[in-house]
């Protein structure tokens, strides 16, 4: 992996644990909800979905 | 400086509820009614602050009977969900009882799906032993135990997201026990890569 991502991972992971569940939730909130919001504006079908994922049959983890 | 600690197999936060949270909330809530389930893998990382965002939820599931499975079914197409297949006794027999993982999401929104499997293999089966419960904002989820998840994403998975997410949970979780990390990694490592090259979780 390189050096920066992790760093970034780190970095926000400081963030995490240095302020309340409120201050970090409200950022992480922002953020996954912005990119839920904008994949609903695609309306993409289920078969396009098992497309782009390459297989509707994918293993869990 | 603030970490999330497991006490007493409980991990309560205060946390804001996101359009991913509360999806899982509602599948779950459905799921629940006809098994136990124990939420795994990347929403993991994801519920305890890291900052990425996911299509897939997974899951594991214990074994259901198909009548409990149908109703399940039932219940969630009238609450505007759709599955992998619009047909419960192949989703059952064709998938789930044949180990193969099947997705539920809400109709007209199928980039965001949970996906879940019947736990059969004892690495899957202990984390329902070894789950943890996670208390926020009046709600409870059941998730993998955090050193298991770090042994798993670290140690199996490997891939840059799954490295990334490992070492979150470790940065973010106090009272982390390498010991236990390194007996789920031995209890992978002899499933998947000794015992069965082929296995898949």
């Amino acid at each position: 992996m390189k050096e920066t991502r992790m760093q970034n991972v780190e970095r926000w992971a400081a963030f995490v644990r240095e302020h309340t569940d409120a201050e970090w939730s409200r950022l992480q909130k922002e953020l996954i909800d912005s990119q839920i919001e904008n994949a609903q504006q695609i309306h993409l079908t289920k078969e396009q979905v098992a497309q782009i994922h390459g297989s509707a049959h994918k293993e869990a983890q | 400086m603030v970490h999330f600690k497991v006490e007493g197999g409980v991990v309560a936060l205060e946390k804001e509820i996101t359009k991913l949270d509360q999806f899982a909330l509602d599948v779950v809530g459905l799921v629940q009614k006809y098994t136990d389930y124990v939420i795994i893998s990347g929403y993991v990382s994801i519920f305890f602050g890291r900052a990425r965002a996911t299509e897939d939820i997974d899951m594991f599931i214990k074994n259901l009977s198909y009548d409990l499975f149908s109703a399940l079914y039932e219940e969630s197409v009238t609450k505007g969900y759709e599955w992998t297949v619009d047909n419960p006794e192949d989703l059952y027999f064709e998938y789930l009882k044949k180990c193969v993982p099947i997705c539920i999401w809400r109709k007209a929104f199928p980039l965001l799906r949970i996906e879940m499997k019947i736990a059969t293999k004892p690495s899957q089966l202990i984390q329902f032993q070894d789950k943890i419960t996670v208390k926020f904002k009046g709600q409870t989820l059941f998730m993998a135990n955090i050193e298991g998840q770090i042994a798993y994403k670290r140690y199996i998975a490997k891939s840059e997201k799954d490295l990334a997410d490992a070492r979150h949970l470790e940065l973010v979780f106090q009272g982390i026990n390498p010991a236990k990390i390194q007996h789920y990694r031995k209890l992978f490592e002899e499933e998947f890569n000794e015992g069965n090259p082929h296995a898949e979780r």
